[in-house]
């Protein structure tokens, strides 16, 4: 059930979670961090289809509801080590779904009684593989977030390959322009990778 | 036309351009969350914190119970803020929803020409304290209704209002069959067909002039 980035853009209009005002996010944060449970709840309902999704391609259906229920717990339980200025919060989530998700992996490869699980994977390998999986979708959902042109001129950018310079003849705008809100872009998505790299298990 | 070498490798976090570089449709899908699975979340959530009131109070609720006018903190208003606490648990409408005693139990009709069609029992979405509710799809006279019993439901917050949907099975297409204030006996027109829009959906709606699903569903059950 794959959904193309076009199609998306243009559910995150209808509030999937996406749209809110910076300001919205980072009271959210703070409002989280000091333990009010109905940010917990915002949380949940704006990052609980990315954290699912993605215990889910890792998992298995199976499994996923539960290493959910485990990332936003150890969340709550840890929420003062959050720190907003470190990066988003949906960062933060898949950084300590991360950990979930191989934690649960090695139980699973541990079951030898199970036939259909793979006993002579290299969690090693697998590991670098969950981990990678968890930040492409951390940023396919940090793209929509951004604002429409900067997001389309990185879609254009790193999809479709073109040059900045071909991007600001179809766009109609400077270059200068271009590299600026490319650049842009790229310094809020990194805000994800650092909040991903902050989480611990 | 070639590329600046800085547009290929931007300065910044290293791994940035590879990941974007590498997305596939995969990384875009998305499945919501199971129905249920958040109010499972805040009843752990709950229970943590019970059982640290428990460590903290010791063996003092045992002697408190057995020693009426005794002297120090009265525990009865101790144990009503903590639970007060733990309502508060996410539950935005939740605490606007349960309001004790207001039981507004409907007997809905079962004429003898009625026949059965599916029913379904709505699981909470988030805690709505004794609030339930159930739906059946009943066929009268070539008529399709849907007949929702639901009892202990109060009413909604100030500038709200409950809305009763039916969902098809991926969760992308709600339609409205109206507002819904308890139990409700609602023709299903024809052009929803309730085997594809098998999912009985009760969300809350500020009253903002907006027709789409809030995204805030209160309660929820697929017709079977």
């Amino acid at each position: 059930m794959s959904v193309d980035l076009a199609e998306r853009v243009r559910m995150s209009e209808h509030g999937a979670g996406v749209g809110d005002a910076a300001r919205d996010v980072r009271s959210l944060a703070a409002e989280f961090r000091r333990g009010d449970e109905r940010a917990l709840e915002r949380v949940y309902r704006d990052h609980s289809a990315l954290v699912y999704s993605y215990c889910r391609r890792a998992l298995g259906e199976h499994r996923a509801a539960d290493a959910t229920q485990e990332v936003f717990l150890a969340a709550w339980r840890s929420r003062e080590r959050y720190r907003p200025d470190a990066g988003s919060i949906a960062g933060w989530l898949m950084g300590i779904a991360r950990f979930k998700v191989i934690d649960a992996y090695r139980a699973a490869g541990r079951d030898l009684s199970d036939p259909a699980s793979p006993a002579t994977s290299d969690v090693g390998t697998d590991s670098v593989d969950l981990e990678q999986m968890a930040l492409r979708m951390l940023v396919a959902d940090a793209l929509l977030t951004l604002p429409e042109r900067a997001r389309e001129m990185v879609r254009k950018a790193y999809f479709d390959d073109q040059t900045h310079a071909q991007i600001a003849e179809h766009a109609g705008v400077p270059l200068g322009t271009v590299k600026s809100d490319i650049r842009r872009g790229l310094q809020r998505l990194e805000r994800h990778l650092e909040a991903f790299d902050d989480a611990r298990p | 036309m070639t590329h600046d070498p800085e547009e290929l490798e931007p300065s910044g976090d290293p791994r940035l351009a590879g990941l974007l570089r590498g997305l596939n449709d995969d990384d875009f899908a998305r499945t919501d969350a199971p129905a249920g699975l958040f109010a499972s979340i805040a009843g752990r959530i709950a229970a943590d914190a019970e059982s640290a009131r428990s460590l903290a109070r010791g063996g003092a609720d045992d002697r408190a119970d057995h020693s009426a006018g005794g002297s120090g903190e009265p525990p009865a208003v101790v144990r009503l803020a903590d639970r007060r606490r733990t309502r508060l648990l996410v539950a935005a409408a939740a605490a606007a929803v349960v309001a004790a005693g207001a039981a507004t139990i409907v007997a809905t009709r079962s004429g003898p020409d009625e026949r059965l069609l599916a029913s379904a029992t709505l699981e909470q979405l988030e805690p709505l304290g004794r609030t339930s509710a159930t739906a059946r799809l009943v066929d009268e006279d070539g008529t399709t209704h849907l007949v929702i019993d639901a009892s202990n439901m109060a009413p909604p917050p100030a500038g709200s209002s409950y809305e009763l949907w039916l969902i098809d099975r991926k969760v992308s297409d709600p339609r409205s069959l109206g507002t819904v204030t308890g139990s409700e006996d609602i023709v299903v027109p024809s052009s929803i067909d309730p085997k594809t829009y098998a999912i009985v959906d009760i969300s809350l709606e500020p009253d903002d002039g907006d027709h789409r699903h809030s995204g805030h569903s209160l309660m929820r059950g697929t017709l079977g």
